[in-house]
């Protein structure tokens, strides 16, 4: 199948003269073309830092490993001046504060426009005919080009910043809590935006998120992240209906569902491992219920277990096997 | 008779508008005549969206704010009239926990103050066994090793445990719970929330539950009151407005939870600015059913089942009005 | 505490500071004991009346043939302690003023600030010599003038401290159980606001020594005690300076100065490290 985004053995390593902490320890995906990608993962691990790594955004203090491939380009190892030219063309992300991602100066007409200006070379009338229709596609009023960011509310600051992102028609967009500092129906508002915007340009999108039940809504597939790797990947469905990994599972069993009349919610005792630097053995091996002597001596490869999932650990049959 | 009981409950904020405010004041009023009982022993969900007033009514309850009217009862009394005694003594009965817990605890205090400071307060002996029995109470064991923490050497998780510790060590009967979980990673919030579940068995504790997330309040609480834009819309037991909302907005709200299985019934625009809210009914402008009756009065709140009131004219005993078709999704 | 220490052991003013100042707070203790001479013990010999520094008198004698080093010595005591009460002055009062004004707003805090307004725009040397005239020249008074000059500073940065600090939640949280506002104060705002006393302390301290050594060279230091700014006071009046007896006060000059250097690159160490936006090497967003 094709690929428009392949992963390799992605790492970020953050180092400091007292510490080396390995953030992502080596993690392997790709994404198809339209296909949105689900990265979940409580926090601390590792879901910002891999997708940082792709965007090429780390502070120098990072140590970026591995190797990705946008339409048979490498970026990891991309000088910056080359990498200059992929961001935002190929590649663009989101943040959880749009806020901050807004020059509170400038009108977000002309925020919009700029990368168009920069990146394309377009005229500067022209680049800001192009933010007028770019804000039309995200449902904001057109006429609100010369409104600063301080004059939108919190959902249309972030459909300003996600028309930002795509006004160069990037191939992959990453899009990293977009929606946790926003209220539910805007939360759903900016969904079924992407979700639009998807099947409109066959964008292809990485959502990254704690909520596993707002990844259910809009991702094809899911990728659970515990401590800087990835435990298990499936289709949405099938993760849903059978996770496989303990942690998934746990994860599960944690989460408040509407209608659901839960007595006890599952808890997962302990605390992720420190990652300065990774103990031997699986990383969840000390809060995992299923442990056996296997897990403490080498960390599960992501292996295929059928059906397009994947998933890390020596014990996932445990008492039953997936059909 | 319940423990607490909310009349008529008006939170108004005094906003400067530029010079205006030096000749004239304005007030936002973010908590518009809603009232509420809990019971003696159950939980109360207030859920809604940012700014729809929760917050402000929980301080108010706790007579935390200025510019309030109405009337809240606790036991028979009102807080907001009590005088400077009295009002001691329920602060000794109702306690809050808040939403971060990096900003609700003292950085320059230790877990033994901080726990220790609600019986130092009231002048209650405070023995380190009473602090360990909170600690334990809260989760936090053994006790020892949490004592002379600061609350930068503590996870999250630890330090919201801290925070209920605090709030449980004089044995109070009301607790405020205001997003107390909102900034806690998943698995940590699951244990937070069933400890919230064990200290009701073991204590009795009433809790008015104060929360963005809809799954969150159903999980917790025996009855929730949605609010929009400061007004009480439905209320009723948690069963009973899950299976059937009778409110056009609280439908919305269910629809659009993660996860609720729901067909989406997506509200266009924002919330207006509760500087300006609109006329009549709050919801009107972004209300499906809306007639022109909507815009023009305040409609009333009427007890479509036993237990469960609606403020919506197109709702009476249990039925939505047969004439209107089904509100659609929008755009 | 770990952002302090960090701020010394990276700044190399910092430690010059510490130094400075440490080495004068060890001879202000033992001074009176390693000091040579008796500081008022006067010549017997003529040759001995403003002799310039010699083996007998490293730096000196003045004009009735006492030691030179000696009064410098014993006046750094004088002068340090002078320095540290009248700044321990000034910052009580002012921590007073500022975290109640602060923290009960309003007309009250209208009020002191005012007052803190009206002390800041006099010159406070002109109102510190009138309290020292008022009350007499002894070393109390010298203190107290010179305090109740200095604490507006101290006043300003607390309340604006007090005013951030009030609006936390953990102040709400106390508020909810039902702490008065004394407790308030005492136990949630003023462990948040001593760090940037402190801060100020230091520099306080050094304006403190700067006051005295004005008060006393214009005639309002306390004549029975050798500080610093006496010493010079007595050169000048006996004319050290046209007949070049530059030991005479220089020594103690070169004191001031450096104890003066000292409280300040503390000071301006423990800023930065208590202001974030003053840290060098850190890009603030």
């Amino acid at each position: 199948m094709e690929r428009i985004l392949s992963v390799k053995d992605l790492r970020v390593t953050y180092r400091t003269p007292a510490v080396a902490v390995e953030a992502v320890g080596g993690i392997s995906f790709s994404l198809a073309p339209g296909e949105i990608l689900g990265l979940a993962g409580e926090s601390g691990c590792g879901k910002t830092s891999a997708a940082s790594a792709l965007m090429r955004i780390l502070p120098h203090t990072a140590e970026i490993g591995g190797e990705a491939f946008i339409g048979g380009t490498e970026i990891l190892s991309l000088p910056e001046e080359e990498m200059s030219k992929i961001r935002w063309r190929k590649i663009a992300m989101v943040f959880q504060n749009a806020q901050a991602a807004l020059n509170p100066t400038k009108t977000i007409g002309y925020q919009i426009a700029e990368p168009l200006m920069i990146h394309l070379r377009y005229p500067r009338r022209r680049a800001l005919e192009e933010a007028a229709s770019l804000l039309a596609r995200v449902r904001i009023d057109p006429k609100r080009l010369t409104d600063y960011p301080h004059q939108l509310s919190g959902g249309m600051r972030q459909r300003a910043v996600i028309a930002m992102a795509l006004a160069c028609r990037p191939l992959v967009l990453i899009a990293d809590e977009p929606t946790t500092a926003l209220d539910v129906m805007v939360q759903a508002q900016i969904i079924e935006l992407l979700k639009e915007l998807r099947d409109e340009y066959g964008l292809s999108l990485i959502y990254i998120s704690h909520d596993l039940l707002l990844l259910a809504e809009i991702c094809d597939r899911i990728a659970v992240m515990y401590a800087g790797l990835v435990v298990e990947v499936a289709p949405t469905g099938g993760l849903f209906q059978r996770p496989l990994h303990p942690y998934t599972r746990k994860l599960l069993g944690a989460v408040t569902v509407l209608g659901v009349r839960a007595q006890r919610l599952e808890t997962i005792p302990g605390a992720p491992p420190r990652l300065a630097p990774p103990p031997p053995g699986c990383r969840f091996a000390p809060r995992c219920d299923r442990v056996s002597g296997a897990c403490r001596e080498g960390m599960p490869p992501l292996e295929p277990v059928g059906k397009g999932r994947r998933v890390a650990c020596w014990n996932w049959r445990g008492e039953d096997v997936p059909s | 008779m319940s423990l607490l009981e909310v009349r008529e409950l008006t939170v108004a904020y005094p906003v400067a508008v530029g010079l205006s405010a030096f000749f004239s004041r304005r007030y936002l009023v973010a908590v518009d005549h809603v009232s509420f009982s809990l019971p003696e022993g159950g939980t109360l969900a207030l859920v809604g969206e940012s700014g729809c007033g929760k917050s402000s009514t929980g301080l108010a309850v706790l007579g935390l704010l200025e510019h309030v009217e109405g009337e809240v009862l606790f036991r028979g009394r009102d807080v907001l009239r009590m005088r400077e005694k009295e009002r001691r003594e329920f602060r000794r009965h109702a306690q809050i926990v808040f939403q971060d817990p990096y900003e609700s605890l003292n950085p320059k205090m230790r877990v033994r103050t901080i726990v220790g400071e609600p019986l130092a307060i009231h002048r209650r002996r405070g023995e380190t066994g009473r602090l360990k029995e909170a600690l334990e109470l809260a989760g936090l064991s053994p006790p020892e090793y949490f004592l002379d923490k600061y609350p930068h050497e503590l996870s999250g998780g630890e330090r919201q445990r801290v925070a209920i510790a605090a709030a449980v060590v004089l044995q109070p009967k009301l607790l405020i719970l205001d997003e107390p979980v909102s900034n806690l990673d998943v698995s940590i919030k699951a244990g937070i929330m069933n400890l919230f579940r064990d200290l009701q068995d073991q204590l009795g504790l009433s809790y008015l539950f104060i929360t963005h997330d809809l799954a969150d309040a159903f999980f917790l609480a025996d009855e929730v009151a949605v609010m929009y834009l400061g007004v009480a819309v439905e209320k009723g037991e948690t069963d009973e407005v899950l299976s059937h909302p009778l409110h056009p907005y609280t439908e919305a709200l269910l629809s659009v939870a993660p996860g609720s299985g729901r067909e989406k019934l997506i509200l266009a625009g924002d919330v207006p600015d509760p500087l300006h809210p609109p006329p009549g009914c709050r919801f009107h402008p972004r209300c499906p059913r809306a007639r022109g009756r909507c815009s023009e009065e305040v409609p009333p709140e009427v007890e479509a089942a036993p237990g469960h009131r609606v403020r919506c004219f197109y709702v009476s005993r249990g039925e939505r009005d047969p004439h209107l078709e089904e509100p659609k999704p929008i755009h | 505490m770990a952002e302090i220490k960090e701020a010394f052991r990276t700044s190399p003013f910092g430690k010059a500071g510490l130094a400075i100042v440490g080495i004068f707070i060890i001879l202000a203790i033992v001074g009176p004991y390693i000091a040579p001479y008796d500081p008022w013990k006067t010549a017997d010999e003529i040759e001995d009346i403003l002799a310039p520094p010699s083996w007998a008198h490293p730096l000196g004698t003045d004009e009735l043939g006492r030691d030179i080093l000696s009064q410098v010595i014993h006046g750094t005591r004088i002068t340090l302690i002078i320095g540290l009460s009248a700044a321990a002055i000034a910052v009580v009062v002012g921590t007073v003023v500022g975290v109640t004004a602060g923290y009960f707003g309003g007309v009250l805090d209208a009020m002191l600030m005012r007052i803190t307004d009206s002390f800041l725009s006099m010159p406070f040397i002109v109102l510190a010599i009138v309290i020292v005239s008022l009350l007499g020249r002894s070393l109390g008074n010298i203190i107290l003038a010179i305090g109740l000059v200095q604490w507006t500073q101290a006043a300003r940065i607390t309340r604006a401290q007090t005013l951030s600090i009030k609006e936390r939640v953990f102040v709400l949280r106390a508020r909810a159980l039902g702490a008065g506002p004394f407790y308030i104060m005492r136990r949630h705002i003023l462990p948040n606001v001593l760090p940037l006393v402190f801060a100020n302390m230091t520099l306080v301290t050094s304006l403190a020594i700067l006051s005295e050594a004005f008060l006393s060279f214009l005639g309002l230091g306390d004549p029975t005690k050798f500080s610093w700014g006496i010493i010079i006071r007595y050169a000048f009046e006996t004319g050290a300076v046209s007949i070049g007896a530059w030991w005479y006060f220089l020594p103690a000059g070169i004191c001031i100065m450096l104890v003066v250097l000292g409280f300040s690159f503390i000071s301006n160490t423990l800023d930065e490290a208590l202001n974030p936006k003053l840290r060098r090497g850190q890009v603030v967003i």
